[in-house]
């Protein structure tokens, strides 16, 4: 079933916002790309809101005293409370093989975004 | 708690092990320095041959009552516990079934805080000794090659003269002064991989704990983990272990059943962290099970049951090596340090295996 969530231009590239639908809170991620991403809205390490972590990317450096790089920006959430890292694209945690949290298929109908539940 | 005595263990007729055992600590030494002259170039020759350097002494007495050695260490006629291959053939290589028993010394040259250039010809000249009045008698023998790693290049240098020895097995570094994982030692590490040669850690006299060394040597004792713990962090965090992907650790007489506490939290943390360390490519965990081995001396003395709670908590069995620590007072004999109640597969493992399988790259077999 579908449900619509927003207009494609109320969530900025590069930023995120948390919707409620069946009662199931989804963080939906629009990235620097210009894709959108949904995800279940809990970390389940120990449940915290991911709505309230933090949008950004990903270090990356072959050995200490090299130059970092920053990849990947917009595509990794972090949990507000221990800021275990989710790939926004996969629902994967960077960190923890065990952890996952659920994608959801979005559709773009006419300017309008919608989730598929 | 049940009362065990001699007589009872003795009455099992299995007081001694009969499967080979690999002793990952023995510390050999010399009667005296004069002994490295033969050694030693000028100028480094001159400076000992005229009594004009003083080694760094260690601030604790120790309260055994016998000082820092077996009591029935002592070769005689003055000469230091350590120093008499015969003595130690016949307490060690002539009792138990050692196939082979990996020297580690007792002068590490990496404490010396000052006249690296100094430190690193004593290195050599100490490697060199060693191998003429010990690894040459008894082809059970092994060795670690001493360097002095706040001068790297002369470390590597020092690898590369001996690393391809058929005796020399390793590569010894204190954990007293430095945290080696800093990348200024990583060539160290490099050179030690290209000679298949195993990195040992063994702490020495300046390690401090968290607080310092404390007023007395049974603080001192019981903190030495921590050096342990911290330079397992050290190397993880910077990298070394993705760095040089072949290079196998032994930890020596550090204790081992801090390492579960140590895993646990390394992981957690690196779950939140790893941002700050993005060359480090997987758990810490998998890390250091897959690549570092804890030798067993001092075990601590706990239950046949605490040893499988231990290895169920770390998830493998392959972290273990046995060792003696020979001459030293805390000496662990092999059958009654690992508890005869184990499972047979998991003593040879501890006794044997583990340590066979770490030194394959250079031994050959058993990889």
């Amino acid at each position: 079933m579908r449900y619509r969530v927003c207009h494609v231009e109320d969530i900025p590239r590069g930023e995120k916002q948390t919707y409620t639908f069946k009662n199931l809170p989804i963080v939906v991620v629009h990235d620097k790309h210009g894709e959108f991403h949904a995800i279940y809205e809990r970390c389940p390490h120990q449940g915290a809101r991911l709505g309230a972590g933090t949008l950004g990317g990903q270090t990356a450096a072959p050995e200490p005293g090299t130059a970092f790089e920053y990849v990947r920006e917009g595509e990794i959430l972090r949990c507000p409370w221990h800021g275990f890292s989710y790939d926004v694209t996969t629902g994967a945690c960077l960190t923890a093989e065990r952890l996952r949290v659920k994608t959801y298929p979005l559709i773009i109908d006419n300017h309008e975004l919608f989730l598929d539940l | 708690m049940t009362a065990i005595s001699t007589d009872e263990i003795l009455a099992t007729g299995a007081s001694r092990p009969t499967g080979p055992v690999m002793d990952l600590d023995v510390h050999e030494t010399f009667t005296a320095w004069e002994e490295l002259l033969p050694y030693l170039k000028e100028p480094w020759r001159g400076l000992i041959e005229h009594k004009a350097w003083s080694p760094p002494s260690f601030p604790f007495a120790y309260w055994t009552g016998h000082g820092l050695n077996r009591a029935d260490s002592n070769p005689g006629s003055g000469a230091p516990a350590g120093s008499s291959y015969e003595l130690f053939k016949e307490q060690i290589l002539d009792v138990y079934p050692i196939e082979y028993a990996v020297l580690t010394g007792q002068f590490m040259p990496g404490d010396l805080e000052t006249q690296f250039e100094f430190a690193s010809a004593l290195a050599s000249a100490y490697n060199d000794w060693v191998l003429d009045h010990w690894v040459a008698r008894d082809a059970r023998i092994l060795t670690s090659i001493h360097v002095a790693p706040q001068e790297p290049q002369a470390a590597v240098r020092e690898i590369d003269r001996l690393g391809d020895h058929p005796g020399v097995v390793q590569v010894m570094l204190p954990i007293g002064r430095w945290a080696y994982g800093d990348p200024f030692f990583h060539p160290i590490f490099e050179a030690a991989e290209r000679h298949n040669l195993v990195i040992a850690f063994h702490h020495s006299d300046p390690l401090k704990s968290a607080l310092g060394r404390g007023r007395y040597y049974i603080e001192w004792h019981v903190n030495v983990p921590q050096g342990a713990m911290s330079m397992l962090t050290s190397l993880v965090c910077n990298g070394v272990f993705d760095k040089f992907p072949s290079l196998q650790f032994v930890i020596v007489e550090s204790g081992l059943s801090w390492l579960p506490h140590l895993l646990w939290r390394f992981d957690q943390n690196y779950r939140s962290l790893h941002q700050e360390i993005p060359w480090v490519k997987q758990l810490p965990s998998t890390h250091i099970r897959e690549r570092v081995k804890l030798s067993t001396q001092p075990t601590e003395d706990f239950s046949a049951a605490n040893w499988l709670r231990l290895i169920e908590m770390l998830e493998t069995d392959r972290t273990f090596v046995f060792s003696t620590d020979y001459p030293h007072w805390d000496f662990d004999a092999p059958e009654e340090s690992i508890p005869r109640e184990l499972p047979a597969d998991l003593r040879r493992r501890i006794l044997y295996e583990n340590a066979r399988e770490t030194y394959a790259a250079k031994l050959g077999g058993h990889a």
